[in-house]
């Protein structure tokens, strides 16, 4: 979040939270899913993920404000130096909930923080990096870590 | 968008499901390129990859980009995921 003030924000914030209905709050529970996203089926996975990047080349259109007015009402970004895999920067990104996230994941109902590169690549809990389209279903969950409810 | 439905990525060999991406890809940059708001563009093109079949949920998003890919809470089978970006 860019160019705000205090007294924005907690107007924001208050309007955004009396009007975002909070869809269902649990903490992520390990369940035993289906091997096509599973770890056990990585080939498969890796083979039956066909991943595109769309580029748009308008450089004049509107930034998009999150707070308050996006799908996700509030996000906040900070860049760390030095912190990525080989030494890049990274950006450790927290927002409020996903409603467009997968109705039963954490990320739906809850805050979560992001670590990421540019190129990418996120940084698991266990302190490795994969790209989205490298892991489990399991590990496209643990790549949101809570950040509160 | 018929050519582009799930049923058809499924099917389809790899250089021909490669084909398929190149051509989706090329449209859709030429649909964000156009477009006023990134994330509303984003909405919609993705509401019309759904209605071919595809499973689309959000995996991310920012202000300059937004990865929608299949449900990673309960197994959707194959699909395909889609990393829109802004190139403010």
């Amino acid at each position: 979040m860019r160019g705000r003030s205090i007294d924005r924000l907690a107007s924001q914030t208050s309007n955004a939270r009396a009007t975002t209905p909070r869809h269902f709050r649990f903490h992520a529970t390990p369940v035993a899913r289906r091997p096509t996203w599973g770890r056990e089926a990585s080939t498969l996975e890796t083979e039956s993920k066909w991943k595109f990047c769309v580029t748009s080349t308008n450089h004049f259109a509107p930034r998009y404000t999150p707070v308050g007015s996006g799908k996700i009402w509030y996000h906040d970004n900070i860049t760390v130096p030095g912190a990525g895999p080989d030494g890049e920067p990274v950006q450790i990104r927290t927002h409020s909930a996903n409603p467009s996230a997968p109705s039963d994941s954490f990320s739906f109902g809850n805050y979560t923080t992001q670590i990421n590169t540019s190129d990418g690549r996120y940084m698991l809990p266990d302190g490795s990096w994969k790209w989205l389209t490298e892991m489990t279903g399991d590990e496209l969950s643990a790549a949101h870590m809570p950040a509160g409810n | 968008m018929a050519k582009f439905e799930q049923a058809v990525f499924e099917h389809a060999d790899d250089p021909v499901r490669a084909e398929l991406g190149a051509h989706l890809s090329k449209l859709v940059s030429e649909r964000l390129h156009g477009a006023t708001n990134f994330h509303d563009m984003v909405i919609a093109i993705v509401s019309e990859l759904r209605a071919q079949g595809h499973d689309l949920w959000s995996w991310d998003e920012d202000d300059d980009f937004a990865v929608w890919g299949p449900n990673y809470s309960k197994q959707s089978g194959p699909g395909i995921v889609v990393t829109f970006r802004s190139a403010w």
